[in-house]
């Protein structure tokens, strides 16, 4: 194992890492106590969005470690979120189970579906795995819509906000601490995943499976595992949705929402876990901002119809201008920004 | 740079859309989540116009004693989740004092679940109406939109009853969607009660492009007619399957917005519809109303597609006639649970909710059809009146 | 019988519309998850001409397909050449995102509604009874007609021609193909315009024989296993996995659960690609490259 690290990790001098650390690490804790003073100033409408924001997160962080890291692409990820969010809403129903019951179960189903639809994945890659993991969620969402039907649920499975300790989370303010501490901690798990064995083995068989295999690293176990750690925190999300929106229905689970994810990878930037959380906030501000600038914009005569198709229609040239201009992503015009801060101060350190 | 602008912009964005909507005390605010685009835009961005119209014309008319009304759209695509933020916004942040649904069945859990919380009540007006508005209804929901599932089939088979002949084999056809398979399950049932023969269900799965394989299946299974509840465009389809496979015999399918225009571009004498709304063909001062408003408007809409919205409209208005100095959510609701609304012609009979029924007490339908004598639409059975249990 | 008839025109439909997709992946590993909304386009661009410009059924046909060749030629030069050198993840995504893009300004300029495009252009469209119990629709038999002859043609031009040829080569091995003198972006332009081409014709086909609305795009991700199962660059493959999934999904119907129908055909893709990960026809080294 020892090669992998020094062969692949990546290295940098102890020194500047060491500095570049506490430099981060100033910038976390700016970033964790505006985040939590934020809701003071903050409308229902902003905690609403935060919230949104914050699932969306955590199940992009999932897809990150699974596609930016371990390079194994999935259109499953709807499916995965509509299982942990039926797992929940079944127990719920049927059993009138609690959140720690529940909650725990998702992410149980998430990880034995994560293991079953990843075993494709031993055999194909690329574009042929993203195929099949499609697969999956037609199933999930089959399988939900006929629960849906024989229960006479015909809108939807309707859920009570959840009793933690005896106190009811569903204030817009409880949300949005709640979720804001799960997505910190799904964010600390898998940073800390990825700079254990486990993640700088993902990271060698995402570079080269062959070459991976060779230095020791059992390729099969080591894409199960992605498989299943990662679908088991969308299923996660899944869960999470479902109590946030208090209702459970395969309608909410689109494949247009799996494609919503991996635009969130890719404009956040591939590979990193900070570019997963800047995705989740990009792609869930885009529709309000797109439905801002048709209100900004003087039109005349329009009917709404007109303005909702032209909203439609620039998300999707937003995202284009997006892929062809800033390919890196949100984190590389980051690192630029920080880049052109940064230059001045180094050129007083450096004589 | 261009990032670092948008980035500004976004901060901006959101600040305004958040800057909360102050009601003047003269006027009733109404939030309405419509699905005004996505794939059931088509059936229902015309009746969220329809609203609209109606409520810009009572609004300059100087609305109704004094009081108008603000509408706060928002699209929801037909998705759930936007339903759920889209209903989260009107009551956080517009403060309504009553939701419109205009949409697919996908969004009512959440509207359902968020305003039983803020307690406002939630007309559904043009989508679907739901079970909960039904006897026994639960508070805060109420329906005036012309067609529900259930109803529709016990009027289409009643209807099919006496045309066909007693031992007809019926064939029917849903969308994988939950209320359109129930429609179409209960339609099976009264007709195996009725004696007849059933050639079964057919659902398509939601996105089905092609029905031919549906078809065949019902021709093979030996149907002498069809009954189909669903949206528009599966039903049309169904139907036009069928007849591509060179079927002859009856079809009965809803009557929604589309129908009067499709059909008569159809000229299908054997195709019928079964709904609550008049078709437009009939000059009456109800309907000439409604085409001057819709031609006026400068909107390229079909007058007949509007209709359902155009309802709810009338439906607002009566609500705010009865509405005394109190224009909060409880007192609408109030007024709302005990009300009966003249629907001017546009439908059979008036809408009548109770404590216990925000359906309709008395539910009231027409058949139509295209002639060939007259080459032109004709009433197939004027308004029968069936009471809601 | 009849559903003996069932099963070819949808696997005329799904192959048509799957010679687009291999078209575009055999030279460029692009997947054009855009492909159905392309589709519908060249269905629209039918209505726009037919109101606005010739009110007769083939002139009105025969410029819509001059003007799918054009959005074709556009989407290339315009767009997917800009993604030429990107990782492949980011091409198929900016794809995903010209399809949202599509279908919004579908429904800005043609509505939301459903349209009966055959009436028109007044095209009756009939049913032929192919023998006493066997029926199929004209627009029905035209798909089937038309399948055939754009993969005679697509065939006799890959195999044949000169460009076919080179479009071959780049599929092959582009830095190669490159080196020899082919230029890559006639070879990618071509390749589009092929695809948006066969696309559209396949839009418009289906459109005259039910009805046109921005959602029948959703027949290009039925079509999307078809091309898998049969192997992504391979144009019979192609072929073959219409006909396997489009059975699929009649029989289906017709003797289990209609609802499975969506998902079976991608169970069965499964089952096939993990036999053979390269799908039945495709060739096995591309896998290195995705």
């Amino acid at each position: 194992m020892s090669n992998i690290e020094t062969g692949i990790g990546k290295m940098t001098p102890a020194t500047t890492r060491r500095k570049r650390l506490s430099q981060n690490q100033v910038a976390w804790i700016g970033l964790i106590v505006l985040l939590v003073l934020l809701p003071t100033s903050a409308t229902p409408f902003h905690l609403d969005i935060a919230s949104q924001i914050f699932i969306a997160g955590i199940g992009a962080l999932a897809l990150m470690v699974l596609t930016g890291i371990a390079g194994q692409i999935s259109l499953g990820h709807s499916g995965l979120m509509a299982a942990g969010a039926f797992t929940t809403g079944i127990l719920y129903k049927e059993a009138g189970a609690g959140i720690w019951i529940t909650l725990p179960a998702s992410v149980v189903a998430g990880a034995v579906i994560g293991l079953i639809f990843g075993l494709p994945s031993l055999r194909l890659r690329g574009i042929y795995l993203a195929m099949s993991t499609l697969a999956l969620h037609f199933l999930v969402i089959y399988l939900g819509g006929e629960y849906e039907f024989a229960s006479g649920a015909s809108t939807g499975i309707f859920l009570d906000p959840p009793v933690v300790f005896g106190f009811e989370i569903y204030d817009g303010y409880a949300w949005y601490y709640v979720l804001l501490a799960l997505v910190a901690g799904t964010y600390w798990g898998c940073r800390n995943l990825l700079n254990s064995k486990t993640g700088r083995a993902w990271e060698a068989l995402h570079a080269n499976e062959t070459a991976a295999e060779a230095l020791g690293v059992q390729v099969a176990n080591y894409k199960l595992l992605a498989f299943v750690i990662t679908s088991g925190i969308a299923s996660f999300s899944g869960a999470l949705f479902a109590y946030y929106q208090n209702f459970v229905s395969v309608e909410a689970f689109t494949l247009f929402l799996s494609i919503q994810y991996i635009a969130m990878i890719i404009i956040g930037g591939m590979g990193s876990l900070p570019g997963a959380l800047l995705g989740a906030v990009f792609v869930t501000l885009v529709p309000y901002f797109v439905e801002w600038l048709m209100e900004a914009v003087p039109y005349i005569g329009l009917d709404i119809t007109t303005v909702s198709s032209a909203s439609y229609a620039a998300f999707g040239l937003l995202m284009i201008l997006f892929l062809v201009f800033e390919p890196s992503g949100l984190t590389g015009i980051w690192k630029r920004l920080v880049g052109q801060f940064a230059s001045p101060s180094k050129r007083e350190d450096t004589p | 740079m261009k990032i670092i602008q948008f980035a500004k912009s976004l901060v901006l964005s959101a600040t305004v859309a958040a800057g909360p909507a102050l009601a003047a005390d003269d006027e009733v605010v109404i939030g309405v989540s419509a699905a005004l685009s996505g794939s059931a835009a088509g059936t229902y961005a015309a009746p969220a116009e329809g609203l609209k119209l109606y409520l810009h014309l009572l609004n300059e008319a100087g609305g109704v004693n004094g009081k108008t009304v603000s509408l706060v759209i928002y699209d929801d695509q037909g998705d759930a989740s936007r339903a759920a933020s889209n209903a989260k916004r009107f009551l956080t942040q517009d403060d309504v004092q009553m939701i419109i649904s205009v949409s697919t069945s996908a969004t009512f859990a959440p509207i359902i679940s968020q305003a039983t919380r803020g307690k406002v009540p939630v007309l559904f007006a043009g989508s679907v109406c739901p079970a909960e508005t039904m006897p026994p209804a639960k508070p805060l929901l109420y329906c005036s939109t012309g067609f529900s599932a259930v109803h529709d089939s016990i009027a289409m088979v009643d209807y099919l009853r006496d045309r066909e002949s007693s031992d007809a084999t019926v064939g029917f056809s849903a969308m994988g969607i939950p209320i359109s398979r129930a429609g179409m399950e209960e339609a099976e049932r009264l007709v195996l009660k009725a004696d007849m023969k059933s050639a079964g269900v057919e659902i398509a799965p939601p996105g089905t492009a092609d029905y031919t394989s549906f078809a065949t299946k019902l021709i093979q299974n030996g149907a002498d007619s069809v009954l189909s509840w669903a949206p528009w465009a599966v039903q049309i389809r169904f139907v036009d399957a069928l007849r591509k496979q060179g079927w002859k015999g009856n079809a009965y399918v809803g009557h929604l917005a589309e129908a009067e225009l499709e059909m008569m571009k159809m000229k299908d004498p054997n195709l019928f519809t079964l709904g609550t709304n008049v078709m437009l063909f009939e000059d009456s001062e109800a309907t000439q109303t409604l085409v001057n408003a819709v031609k006026e408007s400068g909107s390229n809409l079909h007058p007949e597609s509007i209709l359902d919205g155009w309802v709810g409209g009338i439906v607002v208005e009566g609500v705010l006639e009865q509405l005394g100095e109190d224009t909060s959510a409880e007192a609408i609701n109030a007024v709302m649970s005990n009300i009966e609304i003249d629907t001017k012609g546009l439908r059979g009979g008036p809408i009548k909710w109770t404590d216990d029924n925000h359906f309709r007490e008395t539910i009231y339908y027409r058949a139509y059809r295209w002639s060939d004598e007259k080459s032109a639409m004709e009433i197939a059975r004027d308004w029968k009146a069936y009471e809601v249990e | 019988m009849q559903i003996l008839a069932n099963i070819v025109v949808l696997t005329s439909l799904y192959a048509l519309v799957a010679c687009g997709y291999v078209l575009v992946y055999k030279v460029s590993r692009v997947l054009n998850l855009a492909h159905g909304e392309l589709m519908i386009l060249g269905a629209y661009l039918l209505v726009a001409t037919s109101a606005g410009i010739a009110s007769d059924p083939l002139v009105a046909i025969a410029l819509t397909a001059m003007f799918s060749i054009v959005v074709g030629l556009s989407v290339y030069l315009l767009l997917m050449r800009k993604m030429t050198g990107q990782p492949v993840l980011a091409a198929v995504l900016t794809t995903v995102a010209l399809g949202i893009l599509l279908r919004g300004a579908m429904v800005l300029i043609w509505g939301p509604q459903q349209l009966n495009v055959g009436a028109m252009i007044s095209f009756d469209n009939a049913s032929i009874a192919l023998t006493d119990s066997v029926r199929v629709s004209t627009a029905a038999l035209w798909l089937v007609v038309c399948t055939f002859l754009v993969y005679l043609g697509l065939l006799a031009f890959l195999h044949m021609s000169r460009w076919g040829m080179r479009m071959r080569a780049s599929g092959q091995n582009a830095l190669l193909a490159a080196q020899r003198g082919i230029n890559l972006h006639t070879v990618y332009a071509l390749a589009w315009t092929l695809s948006t081409f066969s696309g559209s014709l396949a839009g418009v086909l289906v459109t005259l024989d039910s009805r046109i609305d921005v959602n029948m795009a959703v027949i290009g991700l039925k079509a999307f296993p078809a091309a898998l199962v049969g192997g992504l660059d391979s144009l019979p493959g192609a072929l073959i996995g219409a006909g396997v999934i489009a059975a699929l999904e009649v029989l289906l119907i017709h003797y289990v659960n209609p609802l499975l129908s969506d998902v079976v055909p991608f169970l069965v893709l499964i089952a096939i690609l993990i036999v053979r990960p390269w799908g039945l026809y495709g060739t096995k080294e591309e896998l290195n490259r995705v």
